[in-house]
């Protein structure tokens, strides 16, 4: 029995060792290739470092239960495939894996990051795979050979999310909340002058989303100051919170458009239109909340290696810190310049479908200059169709 | 390839663990399955890569010197136990200068060897790090930062130079691959011999630059996205040239078996002209 159970696990540990060679290799591509600013696998790979380097169990099931499936199908063969990863590096670069337990995460998936998101611009650009393998090549030794070595990263993923969220960024409630939280984040980025440090214990008082923002270190906000908890703790959990609100605003959202389209747009435009309308609007709020709820995983998962008493202070207080400030600033700001452009858009939009009503609805009768009595008619059987059709999309 | 030879190498070396009696954490593999010991053999293949000088050592920044342990408690502070070495705790291999002049020169051939000769990425990697090793163990005083460094620059300056060129001929659809490869060696050559090529690859390294900030990274990304533009249309035009002129082409082949259709019928009708 044992040897079966040991010959299952090995099986299992073969798989993860893939897994984790391709998560590191194509992980940072798929999330260009996809558009999306969170790849779940990523979390598989802090998972297995928290497993073998930490020692993690969730919940201590493991105590709780004395069987646990999570230990034989998951962490067990997590550490066996660690365990090959740690031979192989020391017998082939005379660097063990256990000398160095993030190497992976800060260094082999930064730098396949800077490499794809390099070689995928430069292919969409000029598509020519030879120039864009050279430019990425040169961007990667760029990377290797300067002094901090995550230079590139924040400013490169930062304005990158902030870019992405301006296109997928939804609206109505979300869109006035972020307005407001992108212009008070967007604050401890302008140079201010001699008013900054006012504004800067300004936002610190009242805002308790910004706990410890970049430049203002280890100031506690509201959320800190109340809870007691450390500076970073609050951080993260202020951002969990944020993540949150944000993620049940859209979803919020959305039907609050469903509503809005239901009420407003079936009256004045044809069932084509309203098809249309409704897919780019399931899209543009959906990918946002996606957007919103990886970001909210993300710092759980910060939270939880914190949690596990594993030693990532200088992370803590460097660059992952300095991204997702970055990144929340930088969002926020773009989404409330997106917000701006999507209320003047969909004024267009409805001042565009008053005036061409006639033109939209009256193509049948052949008549000139807008519709006639019985085209109203018809326009108005129509709007009931168009009605039933729509609580079926809607479903 | 890359995930059959990963299954392959760790399968057999799993595979044969459990033919001894299963895995254990902790310890090596010793493998001996049907007389024959895959352990040593593993451990002889890896004494021989490295006498020959195909696996480098890049342990010498992280490694504490002259110590010896059995498990983590024998060394001192945070330093961890490994092979039977300490290990510092948390060391970055790409901080040392030997190492990170390693990755360089490994990068610089794998360009190569995937832009120029062609090659996959896989097996390009795999050629490059051994070729890196064995100039590593034989060539030491090629693995400085600033030789590295400096090679990189040549290199790629060279080759972004005809693969630029490349570039901007492949629009001008009309020169024979001849002609086109003609001019290509004939700018890189007066580029290699006559101008300061290393300004190539400056240039590059300030455009990437500037692109790190928030401006410019909109900037960036509305370049390219009208360059994509730019690729497309001209793609279009000369796809809609190159249809015109297979249209052209195919009327003109109709026409001519019409004519010949029609004179075959009148050969079978017996119609005079």
């Amino acid at each position: 029995m044992v040897m079966l159970f040991s010959l299952i696990q090995g099986t299992i540990a073969i798989v993860y060792l893939m897994l984790t060679i391709e998560i590191i290799v194509t992980s940072s591509k798929s999330v260009l290739e996809k558009q999306l600013p969170f790849e779940g696998r990523l979390l598989f790979l802090v998972y297995s470092h928290m497993v073998y380097f930490g020692g993690f169990n969730i919940l201590g099931l493991r105590e709780f239960t004395q069987i646990s499936m999570l230990d034989f199908f998951v962490n067990r063969p997590i550490v066996i495939a660690y365990d090959w990863i740690n031979a192989f590096t020391t017998s082939f670069f005379g660097l063990p894996l256990k000398g160095n337990p993030f190497f992976m995460l800060t260094y082999l998936v930064p730098i396949f990051f800077v490499y794809n998101f390099v070689e995928y611009w430069f292919k969409y650009g000029f598509s020519d795979k030879r120039i864009s393998k050279l430019i990425a090549l040169a961007a990667v030794i760029m990377y290797i050979s300067s002094d901090n070595i995550f230079g590139l990263i924040p400013a490169l993923t930062s304005p990158f999310a902030g870019l992405v969220s301006s296109i997928v960024v939804g609206g109505g409630v979300f869109g006035i909340l972020s307005l407001m939280i992108g212009l008070i984040n967007a604050l401890p980025f302008i140079n201010l002058g001699p008013l900054q440090a006012s504004v800067n214990s300004l936002i610190l008082t009242t805002l308790p989303f910004t706990s410890s923002v970049e430049g203002l270190d280890g100031s506690a906000g509201l959320l800190g100051f109340i809870s007691g908890l450390s500076p970073e703790i609050s951080g993260y959990l202020s951002i969990i919170v944020f993540g949150f609100l944000i993620a049940l605003a859209t979803i919020a959202s959305v039907y609050m458009y469903k509503w809005l389209l239901s009420k407003l747009v079936v009256d004045v435009v044809d069932e084509k239109w309203q098809k249309i309308i409704w897919s780019w609007t399931k899209f543009f709020t959906l990918s946002t909340f996606f957007f919103w709820f990886g970001f909210f995983a993300l710092n759980l998962g910060m939270l939880l290696l914190y949690g596990a008493n594993i030693d990532f202070q200088s992370l803590f207080d460097g660059p992952i810190m300095a991204i997702t400030y970055k990144m929340l600033g930088f969002v926020t700001t773009f989404m409330a310049m997106a917000l701006i452009a999507e209320v003047l858009v969909f004024a267009a939009m409805f001042v565009l479908f008053n005036n061409l009503r006639g033109l939209f609805k009256s193509g049948d009768e052949g008549g000139e200059g807008g519709a006639s009595k019985n085209a109203v008619v018809d326009e108005s059987a129509n709007q009931g169709a168009a009605k039933e059709d729509w609580s079926s999309w809607a479903d | 390839m890359k995930v059959f030879m990963i299954f392959l190498v760790f399968g057999m070396l799993y595979f044969s663990a459990y033919a001894q009696g299963g895995y254990t954490q902790g310890n090596t593999l010793n493998i001996d399955i049907m007389g024959v010991d895959l352990s040593s053999m593993v451990a002889s293949l890896t004494d021989s890569l490295k006498g020959v000088g195909l696996i480098p050592d890049l342990s010498a920044s992280c490694r504490v010197p002259d110590t010896t342990c059995s498990s983590d408690s024998d060394c001192s502070g945070d330093s961890v136990c490994a092979s039977s070495v300490c290990y510092k705790a948390n060391c970055n291999p790409l901080s040392n200068d030997d190492t990170k002049a390693f990755f360089m020169i490994l990068l610089l051939l794998f360009m190569v060897l995937s832009i120029v000769i062609g090659l996959a990425n896989f097996p390009s990697a795999i050629v490059a790090f051994f070729a890196t090793s064995l100039l590593f163990n034989h060539l030491p005083s090629l693995f400085v930062t600033s030789v590295a460094h400096g090679l990189f620059e040549y290199t790629f300056s060279a080759l972004f130079i005809f693969i630029w060129t490349d570039y901007i001929m492949k629009y001008m659809w009309a020169i024979s691959p001849t002609t086109r490869l003609f001019l290509e060696a004939s700018v890189t050559m007066i580029a290699l011999f006559f101008m300061k090529i290393e300004a190539v690859y400056s240039l590059i390294e300030t455009l990437l630059k500037n692109f790190l900030g928030t401006a410019g990274f909109i900037i960036f990304f509305v370049f390219m996205l009208v360059m994509h533009f730019i690729n497309t249309f001209i793609t279009l035009t000369n796809t809609k040239a190159a249809r015109e002129l297979r249209k052209v082409g195919s009327v003109k082949v109709q026409n001519e078996y019409k004519e010949q259709g029609k004179r075959e019928m009148a050969q079978k009708l017996g119609v005079k002209k």
